[in-house]
């Protein structure tokens, strides 16, 4: 467990948090007026990968090659070529007051789009922004040029079993009581389906009849072309039997650990 | 090759845990409006989720989705 303090007093920014994988829905953009829940557990903190927040610069101005460099495939309005974010529950901080004159451009709540909204209350330094804007998961991203890691208060938490998180994960469930995906059903299917898709190289895949096939099936098929010799796909895990060499699918739909982001393996045949 | 997914909708898929009790199609791309498990709805362009996400200022009341001015990327 660590705690986050401000660079510039050393005051403390946060509650004690353990480190987990940033959840996939983490940019998911949802709806439009719909207020989303808080991104991370209590008690965890994600760095993120992905630069976020100001300067931003417009995707005329990047080009395809320096895009493409930052794993951008896609053209999208403007890229951020801010920090990698330590990203927390807004109820893990501590000790900050908002910037009056940051707090622009929202709706619901606050987006960001400023940069740091959140200074410090003892020094007045910007350290992290908060965002609660509707159609935005809710979070606050602390600034990892603004904050340092205060001395740790106690080991990090055990990594829970597979077999553990399965009982735990049982009541998160895929729908609304609407019937519809989730959102972060949805977005945890399309990051499933884009990484499908990069697997394939364009090539023909086969998904087993079922569930797989109902949830990725129709657009593979819409995007990929058909033909013989398919790549095939298949779930694998740690909660599943091993598969005999020969019936060992071209790739494998596996489980991400929401504490480690590692993925399951199957366990080793006895 | 390996491909991650969540793992609560892993565990559904694997059928850990149930999914649903009615067959579940994928969420894209054709008939993506109507078709009962789409997500319910698309972020309209413009909306302040695209905006956070690209740094847009202005402000955008979610009362509204007509029409949305681009501001300039944030500084
Ligand atoms: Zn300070
Ligand atoms: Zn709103």
């Amino acid at each position: 467990m660590v705690v986050f303090g401000c660079a510039g007093c050393g005051a403390v920014l946060t509650a004690p948090v353990a480190q987990v994988a940033l959840p996939v829905h983490a940019r998911q953009k949802w709806g439009n007026g719909v207020l989303l829940p808080v991104l991370m557990e209590p008690g965890t903190y994600a760095v993120d990968p992905e630069p976020s927040g100001p300067p931003w610069r417009l995707w005329s101005e990047v080009g395809v090659d320096e895009a493409e460099a930052r794993g951008v495939f896609a053209p999208v309005r403007a890229l951020s070529f801010g920090r990698r974010a330590i990203v927390v529950a807004p109820g893990e901080i501590r000790g900050t007051v908002l910037i009056p004159e940051r707090c622009g451009g929202y709706c619901c709540g606050l987006d960001g789009s400023d940069g740091p909204n959140l200074a410090c209350e003892q020094c007045g330094r910007a350290v992290a922004t908060r965002i609660d804007d509707c159609s935005l998961w809710q979070a606050v991203r602390l600034d990892p040029g603004a904050v340092r890691r205060l001395p740790a208060v106690g080991p990090a938490p055990e990594t829970v079993s597979w077999k553990t998180l399965a009982q735990e994960l049982r009541d998160t469930p895929p729908f609304e009581e609407s019937g519809h995906w989730s959102a972060r059903c949805a977005a945890a299917a399309g990051a499933a389906l884009a990484h499908l898709l990069a697997a394939s190289a364009g090539t023909p895949v086969a998904v087993p009849d079922g569930l797989v096939a109902d949830t990725f099936g129709r657009a593979l098929d819409a995007l990929l072309p058909s033909g013989p010799m398919p790549k095939t796909v298949a779930l694998a895990g740690p909660l599943l039997p091993h598969p005999a060499p020969e019936l060992a699918p071209d790739i494998s739909l596996v489980p991400q650990h929401p504490q480690t982001g590692r993925h399951g393996s199957h366990p080793a045949p006895a | 090759m390996t491909v991650r997914l969540a793992a609560d909708v892993w565990m559904r898929l694997a059928g850990y845990h149930e999914w649903l009790p009615v067959p579940v199609t994928g969420g894209l791309p054709d008939d993506v409006q109507d078709h009962p498990y789409a997500p319910r709805s698309r972020t309209v362009p413009g909306s302040n989720g695209d905006r956070a996400a690209e740094g847009l200022g202005g402000r955008v009341d979610c009362e509204s989705s007509a029409g949305v001015s681009a501001g300039a990327p944030g500084s």
